[in-house]
């Protein structure tokens, strides 16, 4: 019977990450990522592993997480899946969320890419540079002067 | 060990977008770009350049709403309107363990203005002149000590001065028609709606042209609501969408109503369905032991039936709770926006909003609605929150009030089905 819902049964593909941790996705979850889409393109053999390499498996197992859920878009709203993307990323740690982007950045997945941005830029709004610093754990090694100078950038007219 | 990673070198390209997702406010750009050489290398923005980005993409130039919409107040030869945004912003001082707790009389709130298109200044909260500055107020702010949040934004329209002139025109006269502008836009084009002083609704659509710079009216005002019949108190956006909200009286009669219906569906409904054999028939004397042998002695497919129909119905008691629970929110509502609107009346109160001298100068009354108002702006809540939450409770009811209706649709056939199968007096309210 010809199926229009749900497709031929998909494709698997075998990811590899950088720490030789395998991981079997079906293909429409991996074609997400624009680079495995490329890689896929140029592969005569599909059964051999994709080498994702710049890509731990933890971090690769949390982006196959975040693939599968947008993989299947018929059974949530817009409103859900927004719903799940929030706690997605509020369940990273700093750290992992740093390479998560680095992951999203590389495989181009857009919507993560965009997720972990906002995610990131929510964590800027609000705080001093001081405070940004602290919180990013990054050394401040600006002279006074060039410091200075940044903030003259000052938008503000008080000029009557 | 936990190897922590080097935030400072992550791509350009990657901190660029990040530092592009806080392009609404100017000032957490400055924050970024002073964080690290990388991080000032990565934004593409500099603010001495590109004022603008605080209200992209105003101040327009739109046509003055009709005659109709201000009525007595319209003014002659005015056909030019200017729409422009205001930032509410906090400045608190950087948190100093060594300071006195006497540095709080330096938190200040302020109204970020953008009247032209590269020029920003600041005012007094509620304050109709340009360019005034809370009373020791410095000349020159160090952002390194410094904290500024923004607490929320409002637009408004000004009439255009003649002259086309650098200083802001004088809002007042609008403000005694406009009560209020949103803002929507679904990306291709604006939209401007206007609450009148009088509860009308005005709207025009703004087209982009090219360029944020050919942004201008395609059509003229149309009028959406003329403030017959009933009068609109206040406008939200939501979700692309303008919401109008129109007397509290109205919203808290519906509650009411609600409230009656559902009671009237829960006396219906056998207490403890879900425990059938402590069932009590409604609108019969109990006699429990005996109604407790009748289901039991259903034959166990009508049995399990009767459980699954009993089951339907007990939502009306969770229903009932959660319209007794919108009332309760709907009065705190109300009492609060009391509380605000008297504290905007209060002209004395208008213009201090954030400083702590205030508490000594004010009389017990007031002060009981300016801390509240301060409680607002501390938690980040602003009036603008406090009419989404008018506006989610607005949704909340029409879904009871849906689902009130399905209700009363389905209870009488299963209630009619059950009680003829346990031989109770089924009577239709």
């Amino acid at each position: 019977m010809a199926s229009t819902s749900t497709s031929t049964l998909s494709r698997k593909l075998i990811l590899k990450s950088s720490d030789g941790e395998k991981f079997e996705v079906d293909e429409n979850v991996a074609m997400q990522s624009q680079t495995i889409k490329h890689m896929i393109e140029d592969l005569d053999d599909i059964n051999s592993p994709i080498p994702v390499s710049i890509v731990t498996g933890t971090i690769l197992s949390k982006v196959i997480e975040y693939c599968k859920k947008h993989a299947t878009e018929d059974s949530d709203s817009d409103e859900q899946l927004k719903q799940w993307d929030k706690e997605y990323a509020n369940n990273m740690d700093l750290n992992t969320l740093y390479y998560l982007l680095l992951a999203a950045n590389y495989m181009e997945i857009k919507g993560l890419l965009e997720l972990i941005t906002q995610c990131v830029a929510d964590m800027i709004k609000g705080k001093s540079p001081e405070e940004i610093r602290a919180h990013f754990n990054i050394k401040n090694d600006f002279t006074p002067q060039e410091e200075a100078n940044i903030r003259n950038e000052n938008p503000w007219a008080f000029e009557n | 060990m936990v190897i922590i990673p080097p935030w400072t070198d992550l791509p350009d390209e990657l901190l660029s977008d990040i530092s592009k997702r806080l392009d609404t406010n100017p000032l957490d750009i400055l924050s970024f770009r002073s964080v690290c050489h990388s991080w000032l290398s990565s934004s593409p923005f500099s603010l001495s350049y590109s004022p603008q980005s605080l209200f992209s993409p105003l101040p327009l130039i739109t046509p003055s709403p009709p005659d109709p919409l201000l009525h007595r107040y319209a003014i002659p030869n005015s056909n030019a309107s200017l729409l422009s945004g205001t930032a509410i912003f906090a400045l608190r001082p950087q948190f100093d363990p060594d300071d006195t707790p006497s540095c709080m009389a330096n938190a200040w709130v302020l109204f970020l203005d953008q009247p032209k298109i590269d020029k920003v200044s600041i005012r007094k909260p509620f304050s109709q002149s340009p360019y005034s500055r809370p009373m020791n107020f410095p000349n020159s702010i160090d952002l390194l000590k410094y904290r500024i949040t923004e607490l929320g934004r409002f637009y408004n329209l000004t009439n255009l001065p003649e002259d086309g002139g650098g200083k802001v025109s004088k809002p007042r006269d609008w403000l005694g028609d406009v009560l209020k502008v949103v803002l929507i836009s679904n990306g291709d084009d604006f939209a401007v709606v206007v609450l009148s002083h009088e509860g009308k609704l005005g709207f025009i659509r703004l087209g982009f042209g090219d360029s944020f710079e050919n942004l201008n009216a395609e059509t003229d005002w149309e009028i959406i609501h003329d403030g017959r019949g009933f009068r609109f108190d206040d406008i939200v956006e939501l979700k692309g969408r303008v919401l109008g909200i129109d007397r509290r009286g109205r919203m808290s009669e519906r509650v009411k109503t609600l409230l009656t219906e559902l009671n009237r569906l829960d006396m219906r409904i056998p207490r403890n369905p879900e425990r059938l054999e402590v069932l009590t028939p409604p609108l019969l004397p109990p006699f429990i032991p005996m109604y407790e042998v009748k289901v039991n002695a259903l034959h166990p497919k009508r049995k399990m039936v009767a459980l699954e129909k009993l089951k339907k119905v007990c939502y009306v008691n969770k229903m009932v709770l959660q319209a007794r629970e919108i009332d309760k929110l709907l009065k705190r509502i109300e009492k609060i926006s009391v509380s605000w609107k008297q504290h905007c009346k209060s002209a004395n109160l208008q213009n201090r909003v954030g400083t702590a001298l205030l508490a000594k100068e004010e009389s017990c009354a007031s002060l009981e609605s300016f801390r509240i108002v301060q409680n607002a702006i501390k938690h980040g809540k602003s009036k603008f929150d406090l009419l989404s939450l008018e506006v989610k409770i607005h949704t909340c009811l029409l879904q009871l009030e849906e689902d009130t209706t399905e209700a009363k649709g389905t209870l009488n056939p299963a209630l009619f089905l059950l009680y003829s199968w346990l031989g109770w007096e089924h009577k239709v309210v």
